[in-house]
């Protein structure tokens, strides 16, 4: 299976929220928007500027993947993070 | 040397420093199995503790390296060293040895996940960086194995500049080669890692894990093991995980009630007969009464919980072990925050119906320090197993007749409890405790086979926690309420002195039958009228006034002051006030019942109408009548404050349902 890395990600795809992305996809994260405790925790899971996460289910609460291990985090906290989607090297679905 | 049973731990390293054991901290992650390894390596050689003025638990133990002694600190699992939390707070105060109790620890043993390696390096880099010798557990390397997954231990030890010893804690493969390393430690080269960290202040320490990771993991990629990917699914879907957290619990405490009943009649029929051996050899007298009724019955009264408690954490253990305790946090998180409460409140909420004692000790997963607070706050609401007999009592008082019925005064009394928390939860997250739940960040392990020895482990240790506190506060107040029930002392009632004569009379007419049966009655008189004049008594009559409006009388009263020592005591209270006699209750629950009905007021009305039964029923689901109880409050919370509130807010509750329940019941003609 092909995976993405950091160099295929399109500067100029839309960003989304975290908590929009579909289950199954995966995304570089672009902007933290807050400094809460609870976001730090997270940060220390590996959730980090410019680096992978992915959405192993969407929902409230929804589960990430990180560093290879799933997260549990509320939809809340991960509305403020904002992801840069994949881009699919430029395919027909691709926004770059 | 094993730790004394009630110090705190800091005061012990403090006191091996003279004999010059070697202090390890132990470090890692959440569920890298840290107290697998502390429990293989120390054994029933540790303790649990406070961290001085926190609720953290820290635990103390005692190995050897074969050279020398060593104490064992395991700090609590973190995933950084910011200092965010209070946990990492107090893990890096350990480390540096800023805590003024702890000395700078001789060295750090790091556990590290080889299934993810990746992960675990983020804390090394950190660890490694704190110049202290570190000698870095690869730990899980059976599940690694399995999975594909081969990690190069030679080649991590020379990027990190520290032994790097494999091992399996599950089966103490490794630990020999572990214990060896311990005693070479030294000071990894120091290195920096973070060197230019922009942007996000970790990225630097990540890309530098993503690389020591692939220089140093083969991976062969393995098929993934499917079902445990779909049954992880369905466990954290919205309603299928929802449904399999309600069976699991319904599971539990089926396991609970159906397990312990055995044990418990066992203690029960014990202390019954440890009583009735002492009331035989001891000659009659107050301390013969104060052993039977103060010590032994209190005695009694504190054990028969243990076998619950016993089986709650060990059940709680194992489904924590299995990473299904994750799972149900993580699917009741939402529920849960509707109220305002994270999920992983639910764990004392359930805890709650066994005892809650061990339910309010079981708030520290909680990180939210209000949170956390509102929890402890309204976990007495939920109904303990100290309820159980009272609630027999009144289902029996209310519908003798109909087993189903009351059953229904059962779940009632249950499902009345558990909404009059969730109700007082939102409140006081809307008023005195505001502020939005913490946001939940959880990981959910992988699932692993559960282990029997850590479970064990917990059992044996909150045991030990439940008789220590709660304990020693229950039979003290079982001494104390004997104490009001004896004295003063009266003279027995001119009735019982009339009766004894006639006793002493078919005695000597031989009749045997009918002197044992008056003489019965004379007992009962005397210890009806004994109690009526004691201090208890005088306080039941002095409390009446205000007991009036919700249909009970000073003997009743009586009954909810005995209850302070625990709940189920107004039973056995009740069968003495109203003049059965505590063996008879003792020996059949029906005849007690039957002579309650049949018990009237001055002016000849029964006591125990349905209005009377329904007010006291929601007396005792709601009030706060366990002195244990508030004693953990004020231990957990550090102030009197809370458990001042708790008292305060329970008693207005249950006193304003009973209240109008009485009187609606009252207006309406139901008696
Ligand atoms: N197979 C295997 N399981 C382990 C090993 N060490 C720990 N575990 C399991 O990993 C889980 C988490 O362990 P625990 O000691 O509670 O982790 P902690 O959170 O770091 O204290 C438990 O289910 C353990 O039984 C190991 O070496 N091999
Ligand atoms: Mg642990």
């Amino acid at each position: 299976m092909k995976r993405p890395n950091q160099e295929t990600y399109c500067p100029s795809a839309p960003r989304r929220r975290l908590n929009e992305l579909p289950s199954g996809s995966r995304g570089v994260v672009h902007h933290i928007e807050t400094a809460e405790t609870a976001m730090h925790r997270l940060m220390a899971m590996g959730l980090c500027v410019g680096r992978e996460v992915h959405v192993v289910r969407q929902g409230n609460p929804l589960i990430l993947g990180l560093l290879g291990a799933c997260i549990g985090v509320s939809s809340r906290l991960a509305h403020h993070v904002l992801i840069k989607p994949a881009c699919c090297g430029g395919s027909h679905d691709c926004a770059c | 040397m094993i730790a004394r049973a009630d110090c705190d731990c800091f005061s012990n390293l403090a006191e091996a420093s003279g004999d010059r054991a070697l202090r390890f901290a132990l470090a890692g992650n959440p569920n890298c199995g840290k107290t697998t390894l502390f429990n293989a390596l120390t054994g029933l050689r540790a303790h649990t503790a406070n961290y001085p003025g926190t609720t953290i638990e820290c635990r103390l133990g005692r190995c050897s390296n074969g050279a020398s002694d060593i104490e064992l600190l395991d700090l609590p699992g973190i995933y950084d060293f910011s200092a965010s939390s209070e946990e990492e707070q107090v893990a890096l105060n350990a480390l540096q040895g800023r805590s003024a109790e702890f000395g700078a620890p001789d060295g750090v043993i790091v556990v590290a996940d080889a299934t993810n390696l990746n992960r675990s390096l983020f804390l090394i880099s950190q660890i490694v960086e704190m110049k202290l010798p570190v000698v870095v557990v690869l730990n899980m390397v059976d599940l690694a194995e399995t999975g594909g997954t081969r990690v190069d231990a030679c080649k991590l030890a020379a990027e990190l500049g520290c032994p790097v010893v494999p091992v399996v804690a599950r089966n103490g493969r490794g630990l020999p080669e572990l214990r060896a390393a311990l005693r070479e430690m030294k000071t990894p080269a120091t290195r920096n890692v973070c060197g230019g960290c922009d942007g996000c202040r970790f990225r630097a320490r990540y890309s530098w894990s993503d690389a020591v990771t692939k220089r140093c993991v083969e991976h062969a990629p393995q098929p993934a093991g499917r079902w445990t990917e779909r049954m992880d699914h369905a466990l954290t879907h919205p309603v299928w995980g929802v449904a399999a957290f309600f069976a699991v619990m319904l599971g539990l405490f089926f396991l609970i009630f159906s397990l312990a009943s055995v044990p418990m009649d066992l203690i029960d029929g014990l202390f019954t007969e440890l009583g009735g051996w002492v009331e035989r050899v001891m000659p009659d007298g107050d301390l013969r009464d104060l052993l039977v009724k103060g010590v032994i019955g209190g005695g009694g009264g504190v054990l028969v919980f243990l076998p619950q408690i016993c089986i709650l954490f060990f059940c709680i253990s194992l489904l924590e072990d299995t990473g299904y305790l994750a799972r149900a946090a993580f699917v009741m998180d939402r529920l849960m925050s509707r109220v305002g409460l994270p999920g992983k409140a639910f764990v004392p909420m359930l805890s709650a119906h066994a005892c809650a004692i061990p339910a309010i000790m079981a708030t520290r997963v909680i990180e939210d320090k209000r949170d956390r607070l509102v929890t402890i706050l309204v976990l007495p609401l939920f109904s303990c197993s100290a309820r159980i007999p009272v609630y027999s009592m009144l289902a029996a008082l209310l519908f003798a007749d109909s087993a189903w019925r009351a059953s229904l005064v059962f779940t009632g009394a249950y499902a009345t409890g558990m909404l009059a928390a969730v109700g007082v939860a939102f409140l006081l997250k809307r008023t005195l405790l505001k502020g939005d739940s913490r946001p939940l960040v959880l990981e959910l392990p992988s699932y692993k086979a559960p282990s029997v020895r850590t479970a064990s482990l917990v059992m044996l240790d909150r045991a030990r926690v439940f008789l220590r506190r709660a304990g020693t506060i229950i039979l003290f107040i079982s001494v104390a309420l004997w104490a009001l029930a004896t004295y003063p002392k009266s003279e027995p009632p001119p009735e019982a002195v009339a009766l004894q004569q006639q006793a002493e009379q078919h005695r000597a007419r031989g009749a045997t039958k009918e002197a044992d049966a008056t003489q019965a009655q004379v007992e009962r008189i005397t210890a009806h009228s004994a109690l009526a004049n004691s201090a208890a008594g005088r306080l039941g009559r002095f409390i009446e006034p205000a007991l009036r409006p919700l249909g009970f009388d000073w003997q009743i009263g009586i009954g909810i002051i005995s209850s302070f020592a625990a709940r189920e005591v107004i039973v056995s209270t009740l069968a003495v006030v109203y003049g059965v006699g505590e063996d008879v209750a003792e020996e059949s629950p029906e005849s007690l019942y039957d002579s309650l009905r049949r018990a009237r007021r001055a002016d000849g009305t029964p006591v125990f109408t349905t209005a009377t039964c329904v007010s006291l029923l929601l007396f005792y689901v709601l009030a706060m009548q366990c002195l244990a109880t508030q004693a953990i409050t004020r231990r957990e919370t550090n102030s009197w404050k809370w458990p001042a509130l708790q008292l305060g807010y329970m008693t207005l509750l249950a006193y304003g349902a009973a209240l109008a329940a009485f009187q609606l019941l009252h207006a309406c003609g139901i008696s």
